[in-house]
């Protein structure tokens, strides 16, 4: 009877905040927010991520010892997809514990070529392919251990404020960017006057906000 | 100011009379090696491909990154523009021609015309400062300012951030090209891509450079001579 789990009660779970498992001390490293100097920023998909290198830090300095098993390994469209499974020694239990992850990484083709055309693929390609689909299955799979592998880093509100930020800018058209720059910029009532004839509905409260602005 | 729309040339009905795009003058205008020649390489090159243009509907394609960004971010060089001169200015829409040449002005207003060039980045944006006037936007200009009848125009050359989807084929190339696969190999190059593909911290006056030009009336002239010797050139050679 000792190994039953004590189901925490719905007044710990509303008043959480990532504690609900406070009596594991793992569960609070796991979720612990990761360093903001691990978190990259990637320049084209704009998605946050921890680096391998970190991630395997971390592995090593939480459970000490881990391995990856490949479970398996695929082309999809033109891409090598690699699942994988990683094993860790839980240092709560002293077991092994182990969590999937999936990760797929495109085959170069030669300049000019399809992304689909097999024929033209690059001699390296799926020797570079097949260790970077590697990587980021294991970094699928650690993400599920918790916070501190970056599990929530593309979840959170942040992103979303982001997208809402993109639409609030698109409101405007071309020419209402035009005329809210050229309200912000304005100086003096004469600005002011110039850009009036254009405003609209968008950009009417923008021009009465800088013209109370100018006139006091 | 009246302007006068008019239908582009699409068959070999209006072979007789071409009109010549105000674009495109510069390459007229190329003075050929031999005195003995009155056109150059250069405009035969360009008057078979305006004959096929006309007979055949095939136009050559001459898409480039260049000419997609000035397309991209036409509006917003015009607002720059317009911030740096501190006056609303709104794109001409009308297409203008007279018995020689057609055009599209990108701005008339008052007494000018503006014609607005974008820079595909900070290092051709200072070239187009340190160089010459471009011969093709010289005469492009007096073009626009013999459509429209006016005696001043201003060539504005424009620095405005490069769209993102742009930035995001610089940086794919940038990944093909070089053969990187792993995210973290490539961070450093593609920030660097991105950061000369934008200009957001730069004041604005200092991205914006014009150039004023005066109307010239034998430059027009000598523009007409030219014009009537390109179309005769194309009835003989191509036997209309």
């Amino acid at each position: 009877m000792s190994d039953i789990v004590k189901l925490p009660t719905i007044g710990e779970i509303y008043a959480n905040e990532g504690q609900i498992l406070k009596n594991s001390a793992l569960a609070v490293i796991l979720n612990a927010e990761p360093l903001p100097a691990w978190v990259r920023v990637h320049p084209i998909t704009k998605f946050r991520y921890i680096p391998i290198e970190i991630v395997e830090y971390l592995l090593t300095r939480i459970f000490s010892r881990w391995r990856v098993e490949i479970l398996d390994t695929k082309v999809i469209a033109n891409s090598v997809a690699v699942t994988v499974r990683l094993h860790y020694l839980d240092p709560i239990t002293g077991l092994w514990d182990w969590t999937d992850g999936i990760g797929a990484s495109p085959m170069q083709t030669n300049q000019g070529a399809g992304a689909t055309d097999f024929n033209q693929i690059k001699s390296a390609a799926v020797m570079m392919a097949a260790p970077a689909a590697e990587t980021f299955a294991v970094k699928d799979a650690a993400e599920k251990l918790g916070k501190i592998f970056g599990k929530d880093l593309n979840r959170k509100d942040s992103q979303a404020y982001e997208s809402l930020g993109e639409i609030a800018v698109r409101r405007f058209t071309k020419t209402e960017e035009r005329t809210a720059a050229l309200i912000q910029d304005a100086e003096t009532v004469e600005d002011l006057k110039k850009v009036e004839p254009f405003v609209t509905d968008a950009t009417y409260d923008l021009f009465t906000a800088k013209n109370n602005e100018i006139n006091g | 100011m009246q302007l006068t729309i008019y239908s582009q040339q699409k068959t070999t009905k209006s072979m007789d009379n071409i009109l010549f795009r105000a674009s495109q003058l510069g390459l007229l205008m190329t003075e050929a090696r031999s005195k003995s020649e009155p056109l150059s390489e250069t405009t035969k090159t360009y008057l078979t491909e305006v004959f096929i243009r006309l007979k055949y509907g095939r136009e050559k394609d001459i898409a480039s990154k260049y000419i997609a960004k000035g397309l991209a971010v036409e509006e917003d060089a015009i607002t720059l523009y317009s911030r740096v001169t501190k006056e609303y200015l709104v794109k001409n829409e009308q297409h203008l021609r007279n018995s020689w040449i057609t055009g599209t002005p990108d701005i008339v207003y008052g007494d000018h015309v503006v014609d607005i060039k974008s820079s595909w980045d900070i290092f051709s944006f200072w070239k187009s400062k340190t160089s010459p006037l471009d011969k093709g936007y010289y005469w492009q200009l007096q073009a626009y300012m013999w459509l429209l009848d006016v005696k001043k125009a201003k060539l504005a050359y424009c620095l405005v951030n490069t769209p993102a989807s742009m930035i995001d084929d610089e940086k794919k190339k940038y990944i093909w090209k070089s053969g990187i696969t792993g995210e973290d190999q490539s961070a450093e190059a593609l920030e660097a891509i991105e950061k000369n593909m934008k200009y957001d911290e730069i004041p604005i006056a200092e991205r914006c450079h014009v150039i004023e030009i005066d109307y010239n009336r034998e430059d027009i002239e000598r523009l007409i001579v030219r014009i009537e010797e390109c179309r005769s050139y194309i009835a003989k050679t191509f036997n209309l």
